[in-house]
């Protein structure tokens, strides 16, 4: 019994030194795992920090999307899409032929050369390899099927445009970077652009991302709703493009502007580009000139309404008054000019312009004398830049008085010694159709912001530069030129029409000669009473004038473009159109007498340019008290209310039988006079 | 079952075994018997031991410190799993936030593509050639009816002559 305790007892010895042992063994695994959690985290946190933040931390970049670019009824010209682009870490990469045979079948670019240049990258030490940028949906799904661990995707964004070549000397194109590189995808590329944003995130060994842990959020740039009617610019670029080819020119121009408001409605240049597609050839990179607001002509016998006007001004001419053509010749300081087309002797002031008199135009320009005319040509905005936010506008040519020959007073008075752009010319024209008023042209109508409100583009006030009773009598003479004058072509079924034409030789600079190649424009605003549309036309290097090439332009587009803004009608439809002799469109005016173009360039410009970004102030509308229509025809309604400034909506037809707000009342800006005709 | 008190008396069974061979030598050997295989004089049987009246001894000591260490265990335990449980919600959230956040951009990258994919089918290129394919032509100006929107009035077909 002693003996079995004896055992016990050292057996219970031998199980507390075991465990004795057991605690100590513990206890000293224990301290190993505590001195090596002190080296990690206490004497060597920042080195260890960091290669955990490498391997669990990475800032991703949020690209911030483009804004889109957008008719004014809302459809997209330009936006653009989210794409993804790949690229590898050449040091990851296992085995370069199989990784370049793997990417190159999906994406299908060439696997040796992707081989080889990841061979390089690898032995250059460098990290980062593009393999191809911006990838479709579809090669981005099969490659992130694969989860190669050593590919990487870049979001980046890309630039569409849907309408293809529609408008796009307006919109303009931008580069591989997304930067803005032409039109308004230039000139407004700060808006557009946006402001990208970046996030920090934790991931997991997978690279998922659990959790974001500094995120400042991308801005998307504004979106912008421009005066353009993707409809009429299709048919814009449609019928110019139609003309050119007919007539062998060698570019043209068309705007499509509202009188009162000056907001483009079209604005077309022959030839034109597709800027989904780079540049391939110089031909290709000639298209992408925007002739309408970077090329200035020399605009020919279209010059005369200015002269006329400001024959209507500051002399006592009347459209009755005769004038004076000798006979097609002219003894002008000694220089004996004739007339480039038959003779006349004497014409009505009203015929001058019908029948585009070259002598007849240099005699009301003497009238008006060299002041008054270059006063006159500046009113009307030549000599300087509209201020449209198109990059490169040319200011045009104007040269100061003291610069002037003899002989240029003839010369300016018919579209001579001087050049335009056929916008200036459409924003002139314009100022003639809404009464006298020169309005600046819009192209902006409204910016917005991603979840913000629409901002709407501020307009300049427009200024007076003619007397209402000059600028209807000016529509009226404008009016003959398309009943029977050189502008027949342009007569439009269903609507009155007014406009001028006109054929500019173009100077050779080698020859030192002008040529027989003309600069055909015409210029016009429908309907006559009301017009609704002005519309100016030039085509470059054509054989034939400007009542032949141009005017049949503005007739197709302004009766489309009426019928499309739902203009009544103010004529039978089914009128008898007048006859037409290309003859009698002969309106080129006499170029011998100008000073060539080349010495035009080098003398210097009277007025200083514009910046596009000049400060615009809001419309001011018109106020005063609303006249009586009682009683009237729509027609003499309509002159009324233009000489008034009073803007007015026709109800029915007849004879004015009532209005609203009552003669007499004072008219709120905005607001309208509805008058009702039975 | 063989004990281990049956196992380790071996000297007893050695004499018991002694005896028996003993016995053996005084009888004639039978010349056809089997030689013993190793250790075929060891038996081994079953003990029945019957425990239905052994009653254990209650110590609540030792129970109290048992269900003590039981409970503190899980509160320990739990304690652990309450301090990690907002980091471990958090994880899962984020993986839905990703997730959701995936495929948001998706969407709106569909979106996108959709819209353009729309623009480009009603571009005024396309319908006009869709036009022409289809031979429509602009209808002649004498069956063009205009209807005098401000007087409500509805499209009527218009007798063609």
């Amino acid at each position: 019994m002693r003996g079995w305790q004896r055992g016990e007892e050292s057996e219970g010895a031998r199980t507390t030194n075991r465990l004795v042992g057991l605690a100590l063994v513990a206890l000293v695994w224990a301290l190993a795992i505590l001195c090596r959690l002190v080296y990690l985290q206490i004497a060597n946190h920042k080195t260890y920090q960091e290669i955990a933040d490498r391997q669990q931390h990475r800032t991703f970049k949020i690209e911030a999307a483009r804004g889109a670019i957008l008719d004014r009824c809302g459809r997209p010209l330009a936006l653009s899409l989210p794409v993804e682009s790949v690229c590898i870490n050449p040091l990851r990469v296992p085995d370069p032929t199989l990784a370049a045979g793997i990417l190159g079948g999906v994406l299908g670019v060439d696997r040796q050369d992707l081989a080889a240049r990841v061979e390089r990258a690898k032995a250059s030490d460098a990290g980062f390899l593009w393999v191809k940028r911006k990838i479709t949906p579809e090669e981005a799904e099969r490659l992130h099927s694969l989860k190669l661990e050593f590919v990487e995707f870049r979001s980046e964004s890309e630039r569409h445009y849907p309408d293809g070549s529609l408008a796009s000397h307006v919109v303009g194109t931008v580069d591989f970077q997304e930067r803005g590189n032409l039109g308004l995808e230039r000139s407004l590329d700060q808006a557009l652009v946006g402001r990208p944003g970046s996030v920090r995130m934790l991931t997991d060994v997978q690279q998922r991302g659990i959790e974001s842990l500094a995120t400042s959020a991308a801005e998307p740039g504004a979106s912008i709703t421009l005066s353009i009617d993707e409809r009429i610019q299709f048919i814009v670029e449609r019928e110019l493009q139609a003309a050119c080819e007919l007539r062998h020119a060698a570019s043209g121009s068309a705007v499509v502007m509202n009188p009162y408001t000056g907001e483009i409605l079209a604005l077309a240049s022959y030839p034109s580009f597709d800027p989904n597609r780079p540049p391939q050839t110089e031909a290709d990179q000639a298209a992408r000139f925007n002739h309408p607001v970077s090329v200035p002509f020399e605009p020919g016998s279209v010059f005369k309404i200015i002269t006329l006007s400001a024959a209507l001004e500051t002399t006592s001419l009347r459209p009755e008054s005769p004038i004076n053509c000798g006979g097609g010749t002219l003894n002008l300081f000694g220089r004996v000019i004739h007339e480039a087309k038959r003779g006349y002797g004497t014409l009505s002031f009203a015929d001058v312009l019908a029948k585009s008199s070259n002598i007849g135009a240099i005699q009301i320009g003497l009238k008006v004398g060299e002041k008054n005319l270059l006063e006159y040509v500046r009113r009307f905005g030549f000599g300087k830049r509209t201020g449209i936010p198109l990059p490169a506008e040319s200011s045009g040519t104007v040269r100061d008085l003291r610069l002037w020959g003899k002989s240029s007073i003839g010369s300016v008075a018919m579209g001579h010694e001087i050049s335009t752009t056929a916008l200036q010319l459409a924003q002139a024209c314009a100022a003639i159709a809404n009464g006298g008023m020169l309005v600046r042209p819009r192209l902006i109508l409204k910016r917005q912001r991603p979840g913000g409100k629409p901002q709407n583009e501020p307009a300049e006030a427009p200024r007076r530069i003619l007397k209402p009773e000059t600028a209807i009598t000016m529509r009226q003479l404008m009016e003959g030129v398309v009943l029977h004058g050189t502008g027949k072509a342009a007569r439009l079924p269903g609507y009155t029409s007014g406009g001028k034409t006109g054929s500019a030789q173009i100077f050779d600079p080698v020859t030192r000669r002008y040529t027989h190649l003309y600069n055909g424009s015409f210029v016009g605003f429908a309907p006559v009473t009301n017009p609704a549309v002005v519309i100016a036309v030039t085509l470059n290097g054509t054989k034939q004038f400007g009542g032949v090439v141009a005017a049949p332009v503005f007739k197709s587009v302004g009766v489309e473009v009426l019928r499309l803004l739902d203009v009544p009608r103010d004529l039978p439809e089914t009128a008898p159109q007048p006859a037409f002799d290309p003859a009698e469109t002969n309106d080129v005016a006499i170029a011998e007498l100008s000073t060539p173009p080349e010495d035009l360039a080098a003398a210097p410009i009277a007025t200083s340019p514009e910046t596009i970004a000049a400060p615009a102030n809001t419309v001011v509308l018109a106020a005063g008290r609303v006249p009586s229509f009682q009683g009237k025809t729509v027609r003499a309604v309509l002159e009324e209310s233009m000489a008034a400034g009073v803007p007015v909506d026709v109800m029915g037809s007849g004879v004015a039988q009532g209005q609203a707000p009552p003669p007499g009342a004072f008219l709120q800006p905005g607001e309208r006079v509805r008058v009702q005709f039975q | 079952m063989a004990t281990l008190a049956a196992i380790f008396r071996r000297p007893e069974a050695n004499a018991v075994a002694a005896e028996a061979q003993r016995e053996n030598w005084n009888r004639q050997p039978d010349p056809y018997q089997l030689r013993p295989l190793p250790c075929e004089d060891v038996y081994f049987y079953c003990k029945k031991v019957d425990n239905s009246r052994v009653v254990r001894e209650a110590d609540p000591l030792s129970r109290r410190k048992c269900w003590r260490a039981a409970t503190l265990s899980l509160g320990a335990a739990a304690f652990i799993m309450i301090l990690m449980l907002p980091d471990a919600l958090g994880m899962i959230a984020g993986y839905q936030i990703h997730s959701l956040e995936r495929e948001r951009d998706r969407l709106a990258q569909e979106c996108a593509r959709l819209e353009l994919e729309e623009a480009t089918l009603l571009s005024p290129q396309r319908l006009q050639q869709m036009a022409q394919d289809l031979r429509l032509v602009d209808p002649d100006p004498a069956h063009v009816v205009y209807l005098n929107s401000g007087s409500g009035a509805l499209a009527l077909n218009a007798p063609t002559k």
